[in-house]
């Protein structure tokens, strides 16, 4: 829908803008009856794209361009479940231990080559090797031979093989249900392509700069630096793809704003206090997407003060997230209260509600020295309802007596202060703890303690640690969500973290696009965009 | 003249040197190390440690510091100002995509500055205390007082947005390429540019023309007859914009570091941008390229301005 403006459509916006026009609607439901083959979108990526390769530590923007380009075995659906893409069916054995990916049959890269298992195997084992300086290798680190390849004995990971074209298998040193989400939603590479490259060499190697073969419903055409990505239809698709072009285009969010309005964008994430002037274009449809990560208060765990329970149940309950989240995530925000997505944890956990007596009591049972000041950082400038809640945290905690002192910082300040660690509080967010409980293990088990994973607070429950390994080291759903749902009612009781909201996300789609089905917020990538139409 | 050039080339030559210390320096004190900064703390796992190890490596980042800054120097001498660690693209490949866009816009912002405060600056000067001259100071002033980055939002509210008539943003539209869109796309950034740079120019020609107009010479003319337009466009323009041209020359180099905000209005791919992005990155291949750039770019305005001044003034000489 890239074309230029024209007068007589600004008429019909201008009207809009006067009111004669209004109305917002709701979740995009077209079925695509009256939709055409061919036309292209624009879409914003709210940042500039860096490199387009699985080899490289993810990047929002290069991520939203290589979800449309290549594809993985699986992949998160909008409702956040693991869905199968390359892989036709996954078998796990019941102790969690051997994972067989049957592969669908007849794909082809957009090259026309055949695809195979060996175009799997050959970029896990790139992934899984630390020569390539991909970040990925740590979650290959369960898998039956890895250890032998970081240690330098042996060139591929054993535990992972190819037997027949169709069908690749991992096998792994002890039950991981778990290892199913880190590994199967890597990218998968052309191994015809960089097959015979040296491992230590892959990752610069320039196809990733312009990488026009791949498995995904659009191929890669050029991207014209800091303009736009330009992907056309990949002709070798299972199935016809509806747009004969996508425009990836990172522009900042007012710019984003003002092309919505003037059709120059069809697909943007927006901001929910942006919704009422959006909605007065008249030409877009409003989607809301599901959120796997929360934004939170990350205390610091190694100073005595935060020690006692009581004292991170008192902070938490001093803060009126629901106020925070009426006023900067109006309608889409959620309060959070376990690092465990709330479909894990269910409803029977403390919520945690905004008491300032209790929060008061807790704090002075816990010993709390209300003359000390604690700081409270975070990145500023990057996330409006960050910037909305550092301000409230910090006027709420007032109230209660707790002193705190705002620190704006930048994101080179959090390697420094993290490795510490010697900040106090730290706001952040994001992770995807949706697909699979056990990515809360990165975030809080002993094991895990920054450096060694995400647990930057440094928190350490044994026996939490042990149930989320008791829960992951089964194959039976039941079993598992049952295991986990008490590992969410143990993290909910200590509060590693002082849980925010999940911000949620609204994205604003042109009315003539159809099928549009946001994934996550921002920099998850697309869903099925092969099924995109546009009204005829 | 040629003696006069070559000693100013070798006095450039180790001033590059020594702002290539202080830069290099300067920005490894900036605390955030570009390394983990490739890895936000949620995605931290068990392999990290050895990731982080091997891009130290393999960006040599894991050497002293002075080795760091002669290797950089080595290869700097010979073209090669390394690669961005953020993109892994080379550095010479970042700048160079930058410079036509860069070039293009600053370039004819610049020119339409002139093209405002020369006459506006003239008119004012010559009915100073009229009408005429309180309403360019009204202009150079509102020029000078309003941020670009407001002018740009309204801009694209008013001319994209109410009136439909411009794109809002980007160097063309995605795919459609032509003359006429490329223009149309430019209209916004330049106008707002070039009336930006207008608001001080204007006055800096206004100041320097009364100076001028009272110069012992303006008399001789008027009393040999010469007509009051011969005497402004003949004399005392030639003279007045001596000062004028030393503010230019000096503007040159700010011209091409890029106007950063109103690139990141209007998504313009100039060089402020990636200034900007390459330092919260803290991409220091980038960093240094680009201040090596500026510097070069100061060096050669300086020695411009000052060749200039043997055209437009006899009296001056370079030995």
């Amino acid at each position: 829908m890239n074309r230029s403006v024209r007068p007589a459509r600004w008429v019909a916006a201008a009207l809009v803008a006067a009111g004669l026009v209004a109305g917002c609607a709701g979740p995009q439901t077209d079925t695509g009856a009256d939709a055409k083959e061919g036309g292209s979108v624009s879409i914003v990526l709210y940042q500039k794209p860096k490199l387009f390769s699985p080899l490289e530590p993810a990047h929002g923007p290069d991520q939203q361009v290589m979800s449309l380009i290549y594809q993985s075995l699986m992949y998160p659906n909008p409702d956040l479940k693991l869905e199968n893409v390359l892989a036709e069916k996954v078998d796990v054995n019941d102790d969690a231990t051997e994972f067989t990916f049957h592969l669908r049959k007849g794909l082809k890269w957009s090259d026309g080559k055949p695809f195979s298992s060996a175009d799997v195997l050959f970029t896990h084992q790139a992934l899984a090797n630390p020569k390539s300086t991909s970040p990925a290798t740590g979650s290959y680190k369960d898998v039956v031979g890895a250890k032998d390849v970081a240690d330098g004995k042996a060139d591929t990971v054993s535990g992972m093989t190819a037997p027949d074209e169709n069908t690749f298998v991992v096998k792994t040193t002890g039950p991981n249900y778990g290892i199913l989400a880190q590994i199967a939603i890597a990218m998968i590479l052309p191994e015809h392509v960089l097959g015979d490259k040296p491992l230590d060499q892959l990752a610069k190697d320039p196809f990733f700069s312009n990488p026009t073969v791949g498995l995904g419903p659009f191929q890669f055409v050029k991207y014209e630096v800091d303009q736009y990505v330009e992907l056309k239809k990949n002709p070798h698709f299972p199935k016809p793809v509806g747009l004969d072009k996508v425009f990836l285009k990172p522009v900042t969010a007012d710019v984003a704003t003002a092309q919505l309005g003037t059709g120059e964008m069809d697909i943007a994430p927006v901001a929910p206090s942006d919704r009422e002037t959006l909605e007065s274009f008249g030409s877009l449809n409003f989607v809301e997407s599901k959120e796997g990560g929360f934004v939170r208060v990350g205390l610091n765990l190694t100073q005595e003060r935060f020690k006692n329970v009581k004292v991170r149940q008192g902070l938490l309950t001093g803060i009126d997230r629901k106020a925070i989240i009426d006023s900067a995530l109006p309608g889409v925000g959620k309060a959070r209260n376990s690092s465990f997505d709330p479909a894990t944890s269910g409803d029977d956990i403390d919520t945690y509600d905004y008491d300032k007596d209790k929060a008061k009591q807790l704090l002075t049972e816990g010993g709390w020295d209300f003359n000390q000041t604690i700081k409270l950082a975070w990145i500023a400038g990057s996330n409006p309802d960050r910037d909305a809640a550092a301000i409230a945290i910090e006027s709420q905690l007032k109230e209660i007596g707790v002193k705190v002192e705002l620190q704006q910082v930048d994101a080179g300040w959090t390697t420094e202060a993290l490795k510490g660690p010697s900040f106090d509080m730290f706001m952040f967010g994001g992770g995807n703890y949706a697909v699979d409980p056990w990515n809360v293990y990165a975030i809080e088990a002993c094991e895990t303690q920054f450096p060694n994973g995400g647990n930057t607070v440094r928190f350490c429950d044994p026996d939490l640690d042990a149930k989320m390994k008791e829960a992951n080291a089964t194959a039976d759903p039941d079993k598992r969500a049952a295991l986990y749902k008490e590992a969410a009612k143990m993290d909910n009781e200590q509060v590693p973290y002082l849980w925010l909201y999940s911000p949620g996300g609204l994205w604003a789609v042109n009315k003539k696009l159809q099928n549009y089905k946001p994934l996550t917020p921002t920099g998850g990538g697309f869903y099925k965009a092969e099924d995109w139409r546009l009204a005829s | 003249m040629a003696a006069y050039l070559v000693r100013r080339a070798l006095i450039s030559v180790l001033v590059l040197v020594l702002i290539s210390i202080g830069i290099f320096w300067l920005f490894r004190l900036a605390p955030g190390d570009p390394v983990e900064m490739m890895l936000p703390p949620q995605n931290r796992g068990p392999g990290s440690e050895v990731f982080i190890a091997a891009k130290r490596a393999e960006l040599g980042l894991d050497k002293p510091i002075w080795v760091q800054y002669f290797t950089w120097l080595g290869n700097a001498v010979s073209g090669d100002l390394g690669f961005s660690m953020d993109s892994g693209r080379s550095v010479g490949d970042l700048l160079g995509e930058r410079v036509g866009p860069t070039v293009y816009l600053m370039g004819l912002s610049l020119l339409l500055s002139v093209l405002i405060a020369v006459p506006l600056g003239l008119l004012a000067a010559v009915r100073k205390g009229k009408l005429a001259d309180y309403a360019a100071s009204v202009v150079s002033l509102g020029a000078v007082c309003t941020p670009p980055f407001f002018l740009g939002i309204l801009g694209i509210y008013i001319f994209s947005l109410k009136l439909g008539l411009l794109p809002s943003a980007g160097m063309s539209t995605p795919g459609e390429y032509s003359v006429g869109d490329s223009l149309s796309h430019l209209v916004m950034p330049l106008v707002i540019l070039g009336f930006a740079g207008s608001g001080a120019l204007t006055r800096y020609v206004r100041s320097s023309v009364i100076a001028e107009l009272h110069s012992d010479y303006v008399r001789t003319a008027e009393a040999k007859g010469v007509s009051a337009t011969g005497v402004v466009t003949k004399h005392v323009l030639r003279n007045a914009l001596i000062p004028v041209i030393t503010i230019i020359a000096l503007s040159l180099p700010g011209l091409l570091a890029g106007a950063v905000v109103i690139e990141t209005v209007f998504a313009w791919p100039g060089m402020g941008q990636l200034a900007i992005a390459a330092f919260n990155g803290r991409d220091y291949p980038v960093i240094i390229g680009f201040a090596l750039f500026f510097s070069i770019m100061v060096l050669v305005s300086n020695l411009i301005a000052d060749l200039l001044y043997t055209l437009v003034d006899p009296r001056v000489s370079l030995r």
